[in-house]
């Protein structure tokens, strides 16, 4: 996959994120019907607060340009912590067979 | 699909977190065995696809909405360990940075989700990819495997609210399968959509193309 090819594959999952701000339904989701529906959904619990929407981008006054701004930083965090996890364990697992010779 | 905190009690918590250890450890090892470098950029890029899908809930029957779980999706392109991998780290970033997914279920939702669902959905597009011909064996195992991936991961889900004394297991059985049998089939058929798509645009991306 050459560089322009990535960054046009990286651009697509951003603008799925935009389109969600838009369009995505509000109606809660299949977890969230069902413990509705039994009376569970109160247990639920926050014992992390989520660090980017509190945080990062509050300056911003425009709901849409905050999410598309949450979103995208979203899509390039999920996309550079999944490289560093496969580069990392390609190494580990250079190191093991290298070992074994 | 993603299970907050405070709906499972600590051992389910703790049992569902070593499983997906486990899991996890030997997708690990059988992604490091039969490594390409090709596919680096390639799991990036489907983690962050999988990650904006899930953002996008589609509204279903009876003001219900469901989201893409990916784990078909991501086993056809960079095959069940690999996706494994990917969901993961999906799983990981929503939990800690967006607070989808509750910090002790993460366990529970990377078992449910990342193994449980993503490897019986590709077990079945496996099944049925070898019995039926080419191109209607890859469409309708893809179909059938991604609306498995989601069932499995519900009743999953569910025993793990049964066994934690959250609700009736019966009840929560039927009602979470219920719901996502619905759900399921739009997985199938977005998960077709773009298996499709990449076969026509670009078929090299395809780990398991006919």
């Amino acid at each position: 996959m050459g560089k322009r090819a990535l960054f046009l594959s990286l651009l697509v999952p951003i603008v799925i994120a935009a389109l969600a701000l838009l369009f995505a339904s509000q109606a809660p989701d299949g977890l969230e019907k069902v413990a509705g529906e039994l009376r569970f959904l109160a247990r639920s619990k926050e014992l992390i607060g989520a660090v980017m929407p509190d945080h990062f981008f509050s300056r911003i006054s425009s709901p849409f340009w905050r999410g598309f701004l949450t979103s995208t930083t979203g899509v390039v965090v999920v996309f550079l912590v999944t490289i560093v996890v496969v580069w990392l364990m390609r190494g580990v697992g250079r190191l093991i067979s290298s070992d074994k010779r | 699909m993603h299970i907050p905190d405070g709906f499972l009690s600590l051992p389910v918590s703790a049992a569902s977190g070593a499983l997906s250890l486990g899991g996890l450890s030997l997708a690990v090892s059988r992604v490091q065995k039969k490594f390409q470098d090709r596919t680096i950029p390639l799991m990036g890029v489907m983690a962050a696809f999988i990650f904006a899908a899930q953002m996008f809930n589609f509204p279903i029957a009876g003001g219900t909405s469901g989201h893409l779980l990916g784990g078909v999706l991501a086993a056809v392109v960079v095959g069940p360990f690999a996706a494994t991998v990917v969901l993961t780290c999906v799983l990981i970033v929503q939990c800690l940075l967006f607070q989808d997914g509750g910090l002790l279920a993460l366990g529970a939702n990377i078992l449910n989700m990342g193994i449980i669902g993503t490897w019986t959905g590709w077990a079945l597009f496996v099944v049925v990819k070898k019995i039926l011909p080419k191109s209607l064996g890859m469409k309708t195992g893809v179909f059938v495997g991604a609306w498995l991936s989601v069932v499995i991961a519900a009743a999953a889900a569910a025993i793990q609210l049964g066994l934690s004394g959250t609700a009736s297991m019966s009840v929560v059985l039927v009602a979470m399968i219920s719901v996502h049998a619905i759900i399921g089939i739009a997985e199938g058929t977005i998960t077709v959509l773009i298996i499709s798509f990449l076969e026509k645009v670009k078929p090299e991306l395809i780990l398991n193309r006919v």
